[in-house]
């Protein structure tokens, strides 16, 4: 990323001719990239930084995407800590009173209760989870159907006219069918995955415990088959359509140059630096375009990866006093966000790839 | 919550229960299959309410997307193209009027469009002082290389 920021800093001193730098500017505002900065929260707009006229300062926007990661890291943990120190009171609470209790069916009663106690109290606060992280999903898909055409067609203008267009077919229907199917099955599975650990921790039993495994694994296979697909989707358009833009740029600006005098060369010379100042806009744009994913992303990554490790850390609390229907509960639910965690995160993946691909672009 | 999670929820409670209870014989084995049999069904209820028709639907879309990259991408191709010709040309006046001395500020361009991605000048206003006595080899520069003729060059002196 660094090197990125280098090259982006010093192509404005590659061009020797002063239309190239004064044409960047007007580029930015003709591609309209200011389209990118809305649908961004403050907080997201502040990370993010400005495209500028061409020059996007990635290491910046970087530092402030860690700071800002820190931050809300720090807030969730104290958040996540109180409500953490909750569960383990009721945790230690059934552990005495199991351990002042000497007949064995009010001690499974008292752990059948301590168990619902639980189930009740931490349902809302995952279903709330769940809700967050769709929210996040539908974000970023909303964000791309903004952003995306405006990388793809400075990327189109910057030479790579059919690669371009392929792209950006190919890129918006694998995500549009893949953000769709994770949503449509994830989510459900997410939730049926909940509801057997549910059931299994106030009941265990072998049957509750394989479906809820049934479930966890069906949810994985989904979203490691959705992320390789779209990935094997946006590759395979790539290479099917790279070669065919490069031998076209050279053909048309040996047309220009011989048919006019001149006037002929102030064309191509318009030519050649329209393709540089496209090829500036869509490197801006791309980069730009991650730091905001990067920024929409952060804030849901960080709170569900704290719930998540929170939850195991209960768990395993509860596994030393013994009460194996909590561990089962917790452990479950820590799986569960996990889950939500790799969903949000293959959603960012396939955003990522798709911005990525808009960048790698045949160069004039 | 969802109604769906509820019943979910609502059943794996139920059948757990059933099944804690039940005693461990016969019984047991035909209630734990049933039992199964009910939460598979209730685990792949998602497949049954995909829209199978989505990926038909967005295939179709696949067409008209690539053809709007491609025309918003001339169209501000060309726009871009245009200022930059204007630019050149004005440059070119500009760098041709100080090797003749003359001090040219304001050099406004227009351009007519004679083709695909192709200009041609159309008509040049200046501002000039200086060496005013270059004037008439500056004028006939720009209506021999540009193809701007006089008639279409208005010419203004500042004192």
């Amino acid at each position: 990323m660094k090197q990125l920021a280098c090259v982006l800093l010093l192509i404005p001193l590659i061009f020797s001719k002063a239309h190239a730098q004064d044409l960047t500017p007007n580029a930015m505002d003709v591609f309209d990239v200011e389209i990118m900065e809305r649908g961004l929260s403050e907080e997201e707009a502040k990370i993010s930084g400005k495209p500028g006229d061409g020059v996007y300062d990635m290491g910046a926007a970087l530092t402030r995407l860690w700071r800002g990661v820190f931050e809300k890291f720090k807030t969730e943990m104290h958040a996540g800590l109180g409500f953490a120190a909750s569960l383990l009171a009721l945790v230690f609470l059934c552990a005495f009173a199991c351990a002042v209790c000497t007949v064995d069916q009010i001690r499974d009663a008292i752990e059948i209760c301590g168990a619902s106690a639980a189930a009740m109290l931490l349902t809302g606060s995952v279903n709330s989870l769940v809700s967050q992280t769709v929210e996040a999903i539908y974000r970023l898909s909303d964000y791309s159907k903004a952003a995306l055409p405006v990388l793809y067609t400075a990327a189109a203008a910057s030479g790579a006219v059919s690669s371009s267009a392929v792209r950006y077919a190919a890129a918006s229907l694998a995500l549009d069918v893949m953000m769709s199917l994770s949503q449509k099955t994830v989510i459900p599975l997410i939730y049926a995955y909940l509801a057997l650990t549910l059931g299994a921790s106030v009941f265990p039993n072998p049957l509750l415990e394989a479906m809820q495994q049934l479930s966890n694994w069906a949810a994985k296979t989904v979203l490691k088959a959705s992320t390789i697909v779209f990935t094997a989707c946006l590759s395979i358009s790539s290479l099917v359509s790279t070669g065919v833009d490069a031998a076209a740029l050279k053909t048309t600006r040996t047309v220009i140059s011989a048919s006019l005098p001149v006037v002929g060369g102030m064309l191509s010379d318009a030519s050649a630096a329209v393709l540089a100042a496209a090829g500036v806009v869509r490197s801006c744009a791309g980069a730009f375009g991650l730091m905001a994913v990067s920024a929409m992303c952060a804030g849901p990554i960080v709170l569900l990866s704290v719930k998540s490790f929170l939850f195991k850390a209960v768990a395993e609390a509860a596994d030393s006093v013994q009460n194996a229907r909590l561990k089962k509960l917790f452990s479950g639910l820590g799986n569960a966000i996990g889950l939500l965690l790799g969903l949000l995160g293959c959603s960012a993946i396939m955003l990522f790839l798709s911005f990525a691909a808009g960048m790698k672009a045949v160069t004039a | 919550m969802s109604a769906a999670l509820r019943s979910l929820i609502a059943m794996s409670l139920i059948g757990g229960a059933a099944l804690h209870i039940c005693p461990a014989n016969g019984t047991r084995q035909v209630l734990k299959l049933l039992i199964t049999a009910i939460l598979i069904a209730a685990i792949l209820t998602p497949l049954r309410e995909l829209d199978y028709d989505l990926l038909g639907l967005e295939e179709a879309k696949l067409g008209s997307a690539e053809a709007r990259i491609i025309q918003e991408s001339r169209q501000r191709e060309n726009s871009l193209k245009e200022q930059a010709f204007i630019h050149n040309c004005e440059g070119y006046i500009r760098s041709h009027a100080e090797e003749l001395g003359i001090h040219a500020e304001n050099i406004r361009l227009s351009v007519v469009r004679t083709g695909e991605a192709r200009w041609e000048p159309y008509s040049v206003s200046l501002e000039i002082s200086g060496n005013t006595a270059a004037t008439e080899e500056l004028c006939q520069l720009i209506c021999t290389e540009l193809g701007i003729p006089a008639e279409r060059q208005v010419w203004t002196l500042n004192e």
